[in-house]
């Protein structure tokens, strides 16, 4: 048994040796009675009356004592676990757009025995936990939507599962299968990699391997669009990386069908006549570009962010279709000046035109950042799992409605113990 | 109820002749027309001549009167104790409960003999009083007076006797924890005007036999008496309080007023027969 919270049982222990220093004193100065008569009561010292204990005293002051250890205990939330046997193994799978082959996915996962239990968590931005297998690879089959994954989500969901194995099984080892691109690292990831005290297992998927073609992008034949300016500029200026098509109106079957090969398509409606411009900033990736801008309502507030306003709300999207990706922009410029041409608009037209998932996010991470994964870290603070919590909720209960039972009972073994005490005088 | 159904056919006399006018059951020191021949006395000068025997004058040809026992009635007051001491035990307030019972009981014995029946409360200052009366809803009027009362805090008996009228029949009903001394002292001069005085004495049995528990024993009328009580002194205490009992009742009949100790817990109905029959002198055995 252990405790969630056990300075409370020192309290308790502090609060139990006061109620039996004030029993102590108690009877040392025996109890106030009315007596009429008490004039013919030899007047001598009170001391001499107060050596008698009666067997009472000490049930009640056990029943004290019950209570209050009883509540101590209940407020320490202690837990108790059962002896573990046997091994379990978690294995966290990555499932975003950015694995190229599924199938080399699964061969790699073969080779790992199984132990007694196995627990799968498939993760992207999100983790699912599976007990079976066969569900964990259909999740993994299906649509991915996530260009890339989040460590962190799927470190946490992992880690968790294994602490909740610790208490059934004598061993839980870790497995994480994962491209450890750049993209799927953040802050906390080495934090939450922390929590785990043992050493886990890393397998590397190979990164989906995009066509290299050359730099191209597709744009309308219109000669008064300052975007198809701009983008022609970019382009020849070799800001531009990979192939893209530029849709001003509505997309077509054959565009989706364009952008699953690969491709980057880019959904930029046009602002109409009327629309109201203003001086704003759109910050994406690293740098911001600050001009006339004309805001587009979003139809839709799926896929990653890769641009933003100044006030943090989204103005570009992009979302994964088969190997390609599509990209929504927000916002449009005045048809009137040059600000397409400046080089801050040049950068932004560079990111929401350039490859998929981006540049910074492209290339697997540093030997070293996945190897920190991978070893034993010191072991820091454990933070009890759910089930922890819900087992310690209910044995406190149990104990707190004890202490209350027993708090009645004190009351009434108190009251009965006062009456006799007043009639006490007839018996 | 109950109480006066038990107590119903019960009469209460006078220890000794009264010296009221108005007719009623009590013997009278006053001589004169009743029905009920005493004796015959020669007649003298200045003796009304209604009252001669004519019959008798005939045959022997002497005059005697005739002489009758008169009869009347006599007031009945009742003062009862309500100091804090009463109020015991404090639950049950049995002493208390014990007392109206007796007075109503006594009460209702005078009033069925006809005779007026009074009430002093000896309670916080002004003291209850009921007018001493033998129309019908006199004993209602006292029942309710009685209700109205709580015992608490000190009261003096002694002046409430103080202000007793000569030839009447004063009940004391009390514990007697209180200026037993000076009530008695004032009971004396009652008794020297004629009066007939009954002292009752209310004792809880907690007090008679105390449990051997250690206690802090305090008194409700006087702060400053707090004894230590426990299995030791219970002994001394029993023998003390005692000796208290016999010394105040020896000192009440010494002084010529009856004296009945009443226990709680024992029947009421049983009480106002012993104190009716401590009056005509009958032996008194005290109840544990």
């Amino acid at each position: 048994m252990t405790f969630l919270a056990p300075a409370w049982l020192g309290l308790a222990a502090a609060a139990a040796l006061a109620v039996v220093a004030i029993h102590l004193i108690a009877w040392r100065l025996p109890r106030a009675v009315i007596l009429p008569t008490a004039r013919f009561v030899p007047d001598e010292p009170a001391r001499l009356a107060a050596r008698t204990v009666r067997p009472s005293d000490l049930a009640l002051l056990a029943l004290r004592i019950a209570i209050i250890v009883a509540g101590g205990v209940a407020m320490a939330r202690p837990t108790v676990h059962s002896s573990p046997r046997g091994a379990a193994l978690v294995i966290a799978l990555e499932s975003s757009a950015a694995i190229g082959d599924a199938a080399l996915l699964r061969d790699s996962m073969r080779a790992i025995p199984r132990r007694d239990r196995t627990t799968f968590v498939v993760f992207d931005t999100a983790a699912r936990v599976f007990d079976a297998e066969d569900a964990a690879w259909n999740d993994i089959a299906g649509p991915r939507t996530a260009s890339s994954a989040s460590l962190t989500v799927g470190l946490l969901a992992a880690i968790r599962e294994a602490r909740r194995l610790t208490r059934d099984y004598e061993s839980v080892d870790v497995v994480l299968a994962s491209t450890f691109s750049r993209a799927s690292f953040d802050q906390a990831t080495g934090a939450v990699r922390g929590t785990w005290p043992d050493s886990i297992r890393v397998v590397r998927i190979p990164l989906l391997t995009r066509a290299s073609g050359p730099t191209h992008i597709e744009l309308p034949a219109t000669s008064d669009d300052p975007i198809v300016a701009g983008l022609r500029l970019a382009e020849a200026n070799a800001l531009l990386h990979g192939t893209s098509r530029l849709v001003r109106t509505v997309a077509t079957a054959s565009d989706s069908a364009w952008t699953r090969d690969g491709h980057s398509l880019i959904l930029w409606p046009t602002a109409g006549d009327n629309a109201a411009e203003r001086v704003d900033g759109i910050h994406a990736r690293g740098f911001t570009a600050i001009g006339h801008f004309i805001r587009l309502p979003f139809v839709s507030d799926s896929g990653r962010v890769i641009a933003r306003w100044l006030d943090g709300a989204a103005t570009a999207r992009e979302t994964t279709l088969g190997a390609g990706c599509i990209r929504t922009i927000g916002f449009d410029v005045p048809d009137i000046g040059d600000f397409v041409l400046t080089p801050s608009f040049q950068r932004l037209l560079s990111v929401l035109a350039g490859p998929c998932a981006g540049d910074g996010a492209v290339g697997v991470a540093s030997d070293s950042a996945i190897a920190a994964i991978a070893i034993p870290t010191e072991r820091t603070t454990v933070v009890p799992a759910p089930d922890e919590y819900r087992s310690a909720n209910r044995l406190a209960a149990i104990l707190m409605t004890l202490a209350v039972l027993l708090a009645v009972a004190e009351l009434w073994f108190r009251r009965r113990g006062t009456l006799p005490a007043r009639a006490e005088l007839s018996t | 109820m109950i109480l006066y159904d038990s107590l119903r056919g019960l009469s209460w006399p006078a220890r000794r002749r009264t010296v009221g006018s108005l007719p009623g059951a009590h013997r009278s020191r006053l001589r004169g027309t009743a029905p009920e021949l005493s004796e015959y006395r020669l007649y003298r000068q200045g003796d009304d001549p209604r009252q001669l025997d004519w019959k008798l004058l005939a045959r022997s040809d002497r005059a005697y009167i005739r002489l009758a026992e008169d009869r009347s009635l006599l007031a009945t007051w009742f003062v009862v104790d309500a100091s804090a001491s009463m109020a015991f035990p404090e639950d049950t307030k049995a002493k208390w409960k014990l007392a109206v019972d007796i007075t109503l009981g006594l009460a209702s014995v005078a009033l069925a003999a006809g005779d007026p029946v009074g009430l002093l409360v000896a309670h916080r200052a002004p003291p209850a009083r009921t007018p001493a009366r033998a129309r019908r809803g006199t004993l209602s009027a006292m029942a309710s007076a009685l209700q109205a009362v709580e015992p608490a805090d000190g009261a003096a008996l002694a002046p409430l006797l103080s202000d007793a009228r000569p030839g009447v029949r004063i009940v004391v009903i009390s514990d007697f924890l209180g200026d037993e001394e000076q009530t008695r002292t004032a009971a004396s001069a009652l008794l020297a005007v004629n009066c007939d005085v009954h002292a009752v004495h209310i004792v809880a049995r907690e007090e008679l036999d105390p449990s051997a528990q250690a206690i802090r024993a305090m008194d409700p009328e006087d702060n400053s008496i707090t004894r230590a009580f426990d299995e030791a002194m219970r002994p001394r205490y029993i023998a003390n309080f005692a000796e208290w009992r016999r010394r105040v009742a020896t000192a009440w009949r010494h002084v010529g007023a009856t004296w009945t100790v009443v226990t709680t817990g024992e029947d009421p109905a049983l009480a106002v027969r012993r104190v009716i029959g401590a009056s005509s002198g009958e032996p008194q055995v005290e109840l544990r």
